[in-house]
This record gives C-alpha cells, sequence and structure tokens, in this order.
C-alpha cells in the first residue's frame, strides 16, 4: 500500500489544483447555494402594511407577534398612507387593529378587531389573514378562560381571588407547555436544538451537500477509465500486484482522502449552521462516502471513454438527488412512493442511516468483478 | 531456454495462431516476422502471460507457464507496443513510479544509469516533450527496472529516427550476449531484423517476409 501511495502521491502533485478544487467543491458549492436561498428568501418575504389603532398591551403583543411571523415583511404606518400604497400595489394587504381592540377581546366580542384591505394584485392575502386571525384567536380564546371563569365565579356567588390578567397569563402559559402543535425544524433529526438562522433550516442542507459530494467522486472516479485505458495498463497488469489489485488499492486512496475532506467539510458545515454533529451523523457520513465511492469506481468500469463518464454522471446525480429527497425535501417525491428513496444513498446521509441497501448491493457486485474474468490474465 | 509447445489461440471464429512449436536458447535474439494480423502481437502477449492460450504450453527453464504465473512474471520486460508512459511525468517520475511497483527496488542511482545506458541523457525533462525516438528508449527502460531474463518487445523501434533505432538494437543484442537475455521481438524493419537477430520466425500465410529475408540469406523457420 505504501507503494501505491508513493505512486498515487505523484499523480496527485501534476494534479494538486484541480484535485483541491474538486474536494473542496461540495463545502464552497453548498455555502454558496445555502446562502443564495437564504438572501432569495429574504428578499421574496410578503410586504404587508399594519396599521395599530390600539395602545393596549395586548395589542402590542399583537404587533409583536406579526413582526415575528417568517415570511411577512411588516411596515407600520397611518391608515391613510397604508391604503394609498395598497391601491400602488407596493403593499401585498393591509391589517389594521381597530381602536377598542383590547376590550373587543376582554369583553368577548371578536367582531371586527381587526379589518383588513386587499387589492387585485394581492397573491398572498390568505395565508397572511389565517396567520394573524391565529394570533387573535389565541388571545381570545385566553380571554374566553378569563370570562368564563369570572361569570362561573358570580354564577357560584364566590368572589375571584385571581385577576383578567393572571388568568390570561396562566392560560398562555398552559397552551405553550401543553403545546399540542409544536412545530421545529431541525437538523438531521437532531434533537430541538435553537437556531440562529431559521432561514437556512428550510433547507436540507446536508442534501445539498450530499449532491456535490456525489457529482465530485465521480468526476474524481474517472481516473480509473483512464487508466484502463491507457497503454499502461499492458505494464500495470504485469506487477507484482494484479490490475485488478492496483485499481482497488487506489480506489481506497481516493476513498480515503475524499473521507478525509468530508470530515473536514463536516466540521465548516457545522460551524456554518452552528450545530453539533453526533455519532450516528459521522458514522452516515463513512457509510455515504463508502457507498458513492464504491459505485462511482464500478460504474467506472463499465465505461470505455470519460466522455460518455461524464455525461452519464450529470443525470444520474440528478436522479439520485431526486428519489433521495436531497434537494426536494419537504414535498418530493420520497413523500409520495416512500420505497423509492432507498434507490439513491442519498437518503441514507439525509435520513442518518448506518445501513444501506446499497452498500451491500454494491460490494456483492464488487466482489463478482473482482473474482470475475480477468484477474489471472490481466 | 524458454520452450513453446503446440500452441493455439483464436479470437471469435478467427483462428489467430494454430500448432506454434519453437524454443529459444538464453542469450538469443529472435526476430517474429510476418504481415499484420498474422498473430505475432497476439504470440508475444502469450508470450508475456497477458493472454493465455487455448491449448498447448509455455515453459521457462522449470516453469511451467500455467502454475507458475507470478514467477514467470517476474522474469518478463515485456515492451508493448504503444509508448506506455505517463505524459505528464518526467523520464525520472516514470521511473520511479514503475519502479515503486516492480518486483525489485532500486536506488535512483541505478534508475538513472539504466537510463544512461540506453542513451538517454535527460532526466528531469517532461516526457512529453521528448522525441519520439527517447520515449521509445523509456519505454524499453521502464521494461528493464526488474532485470527481466525474458524480454518481449513488439515493435520497439517503429516511428523513430534511424540513429535511435539503431541505438536500440545495438542495446538490446548486448543485452543477449553480455547477460544472457533472450530477446524476442517483432519487426516491419527487415534491415534491423538481419542485423540483431541470430534467429527468425515467420507467423502467418504471405510468403512475402521468408522470400526477402531469404534474399539476404537469413535462414526463416515458419511457425
Amino acid at each position: 500500500m505504501k507503494q501505491i501511495f508513493s505512486t498515487r502521491w505523484l499523480h496527485w502533485r501534476k494534479q494538486w489544483l484541480s484535485l483541491i478544487i474538486w474536494l473542496l467543491l461540495p463545502i464552497i458549492a453548498t455555502l454558496m447555494v445555502v446562502t443564495i436561498a437564504n438572501q432569495w428568501q429574504e428578499e421574496t418575504v410578503i410586504p404587508i402594511g399594519l396599521v395599530v389603532e390600539d395602545d393596549t398591551t395586548m395589542a402590542n403583543d399583537l404587533v409583536q407577534a406579526i413582526y415575528d411571523t417568517e415570511l411577512i415583511r411588516v411596515h407600520q404606518m397611518e391608515r391613510e398612507q397604508a391604503l394609498t400604497e395598497l391601491e400602488q400595489h407596493e403593499l401585498d394587504s393591509v391589517f389594521v387593529i381597530e381602536q377598542g381592540y383590547m376590550d373587543k377581546i376582554k369583553t368577548n366580542d371578536r367582531k371586527k378587531v381587526i379589518t383588513a384591505y386587499v387589492s387585485d394584485m394581492s397573491i398572498a392575502y390568505t395565508p397572511v389573514k389565517e396567520a394573524i386571525a391565529s394570533y387573535v384567536q389565541q388571545d381570545a380564546g385566553a380571554s374566553r378562560a378569563a370570562y368564563t371563569l369570572d361569570a362561573m365565579a358570580t354564577h357560584y356567588n364566590t368572589k375571584p381571588t385571581w385577576t383578567w390578567n393572571e388568568i390570561v397569563a396562566t392560560s398562555n402559559q398552559i397552551k405553550q407547555e401543553e403545546a399540542l402543535l409544536d412545530t421545529d425544524f431541525s437538523f438531521n433529526q437532531q434533537a430541538k436544538q435553537h437556531q440562529e438562522n431559521k432561514a437556512l433550516s428550510l433547507w436540507n442542507v446536508w442534501g445539498i451537500w450530499s449532491v456535490f459530494a456525489f457529482l465530485t467522486t465521480f468526476f474524481l472516479f474517472d481516473w480509473v477509465i483512464k487508466e484502463k485505458q491507457s497503454a499502461i495498463k499492458v505494464r500495470l497488469s504485469l506487477l507484482p500486484i494484479s490490475f485488478k489489485g492496483y485499481l482497488v488499492r487506489n480506489g481506497l486512496l481516493y476513498g480515503g482522502l475524499l473521507l478525509l475532506s468530508d470530515l473536514i467539510n463536516m466540521s465548516l458545515l457545522s460551524l456554518y449552521t452552528g450545530q453539533t454533529i453526533d455519532r450516528n451523523q459521522v458514522l452516515a457520513i463513512i457509510v455515504f462516502r463508502f457507498t458513492i465511492c464504491l459505485g462511482a469506481f464500478l460504474i467506472a468500469q463499465c465505461f470505455q471513454t470519460s466522455f460518455y463518464y461524464y455525461v452519464s454522471v450529470l443525470p444520474l446525480t440528478l436522479i439520485m438527488a431526486v428519489i433521495g429527497g436531497a434537494i426536494i425535501p419537504i414535498d418530493g417525491l420520497p413523500n409520495k412512493w416512500a420505497w423509492i428513496s432507498y434507490f439513491s444513498p442519498m437518503q441514507q446521509l439525509v435520513k442518518s442511516d448506518s445501513l444501506t441497501v446499497w452498500s451491500i448491493i454494491l460490494l456483492v457486485v464488487f466482489f463478482i468483478w473482482y473474482w470475475g474474468k480477468g484477474e489471472k490474465h490481466a | 531456454m524458454l520452450k513453446v509447445d503446440s500452441l493455439a489461440k483464436h479470437y471469435g471464429l478467427k483462428q489467430i495462431l494454430e500448432d506454434v512449436s519453437f524454443q529459444v536458447e538464453q542469450g538469443e535474439v529472435v526476430g517474429l516476422v510476418g504481415e499484420n494480423g498474422a498473430g505475432k502481437s497476439t504470440l508475444l502477449h502469450l508470450l508475456a502471460t497477458l493472454t493465455a492460450p487455448e491449448t498447448g504450453s509455455i515453459a521457462y527453464q522449470d516453469l511451467n507457464y500455467q502454475k507458475n504465473i507470478r514467477e514467470i512474471r517476474k522474469k518478463i520486460g515485456f515492451i508493448p507496443q504503444d509508448i506506455a508512459i505517463w505524459e505528464d511525468f518526467s523520464v525520472k517520475e516514470n521511473m520511479v513510479f514503475f519502479e515503486q511497483l516492480s518486483w525489485v527496488k532500486k536506488s535512483e542511482q541505478e534508475l538513472r544509469q539504466l537510463c544512461q545506458d540506453m542513451k538517454l541523457d535527460e532526466w528531469k525533462t517532461k516526457t512529453k516533450s521528448l522525441s519520439g525516438g527517447m520515449k521509445r528508449k523509456l519505454n524499453i527502460a521502464i521494461s528493464l527496472i526488474h532485470d527481466p531474463a525474458i524480454l518481449l518487445l513488439d515493435e520497439p523501434t517503429v516511428g523513430i529516427d534511424l540513429k535511435s533505432r539503431r541505438e536500440i538494437g545495438t542495446y538490446l543484442y548486448n543485452l543477449a550476449k553480455k547477460q544472457g537475455k533472450i530477446v524476442i521481438y517483432t519487426s516491419h524493419d527487415m534491415e534491423e531484423i538481419v542485423t540483431y537477430c541470430d534467429r527468425v520466425y515467420c507467423i502467418g500465410q504471405d510468403p512475402f517476409y521468408q522470400e526477402l529475408l531469404e534474399e539476404k540469406g537469413i535462414l526463416v523457420q515458419k511457425l
């Protein structure tokens, strides 16, 4: 193996620039895609106008909740100005928190607490309206609980020892503690963690990385075709190790180099996303690397020229990415037909699985190839 | 002694070699001539263990090819017709590359000496900038790194200038005569065959080469 490393090193020294570019491509491309995607998300938020005519705690809390809503850019202004901007289609819709909002909620009167304005060009009115209505509903629900308790106290002729504010606060606290719907985007099914960059979480970072890692691995393994086809193959066939042995040992070296690069990539992505990586994820990366190196190695054996290999790699990468759920993780094909995802090694990485059908199938094919015809006489 | 007995080989429906038998003594230079497609390269590939015969046997000294393929390969230096070197490597890097993978270990000094013996004085020059003759010399030098007992050369001097051709021919002849190596090579250059070969075998049905060499007083045996 030392000799194989020495000889491969001679090649790598000649190709150091292209080698480094290929090794760095997955991390650079992933960071670029994620950054651009985040920027795009920032730029494509929905502008809405917000008019606040009620200066109470509850109204201010509602305003804050609207401000905190993702994918909405809130412009707080006067009603007249907001309607002008809506007419000019600078705003998608306008919502007015009417005077007496808190009083109406407190008295369980939910009519006309919020007024909404839309134009014929509003495209996101319905989802924004639903979001704001849900915040109002929360306030109304807590208030209704207080109102009911107060009514019961009156009915049973007892004097309540709590205030309306205390009931609302307690109600909100219980709702938070026993939330039925708790949505939290997480990284590779990792335990819930605080994420500083919420927009980033919408993208499956490892899914994107796996696409580029797949592509670069296949392009780097073109050495198999070049050395298999060169006149040098005759020389390499007469060595102390067989030609297949020579290819396999070099494949292992490439696999080792790529794995080293993966671990560096992993650390950098971990720093970028601000998330820790556990043992399962490291194991998943190792298995993923092993699988795609073995796949690239065996597929390269089927080609006589590099050109057709390169041409085949691009659609193969795309197909694997789509069926593996690496680039369409939310409503992609795997959600429709779960079985299809098993055909892509990327699914294994995205789900942090350590054992895949692919690695086993490829190992079997590898042994058939290695012990098959042509080993004795090169 | 290299002994070939009743070899036969076909590719598809085409019979390339049929009942080929001959033997070569240590220190002999043997030429293989014949028209294109006659089976010269196939015979060299069989002798180099790169392919297996359908019938017949080959033995070097007491070693049967079929049973001792690893031992036989240690003794074979095969020089392919295509120049089999890494074009983006220097002469030195090419020599070091194949030395690392070779049956024997050689120092850089020994490798350089081997090149100098072949009048290949460039050492750090990129092979892509070498002349055709120099590339051919390097092609041979690489095959000699492990000091093989049998040298099998497939048109080793094709497409190079007369000076380089003579240098290579003389070097191979000296290897056989001074070090007792068996040298078997194919060539279409009858001048070269006449000058350096102790014996000539003609392969194929076309009598052209046989008649041509016999006109020059060379005894040609038909395989």
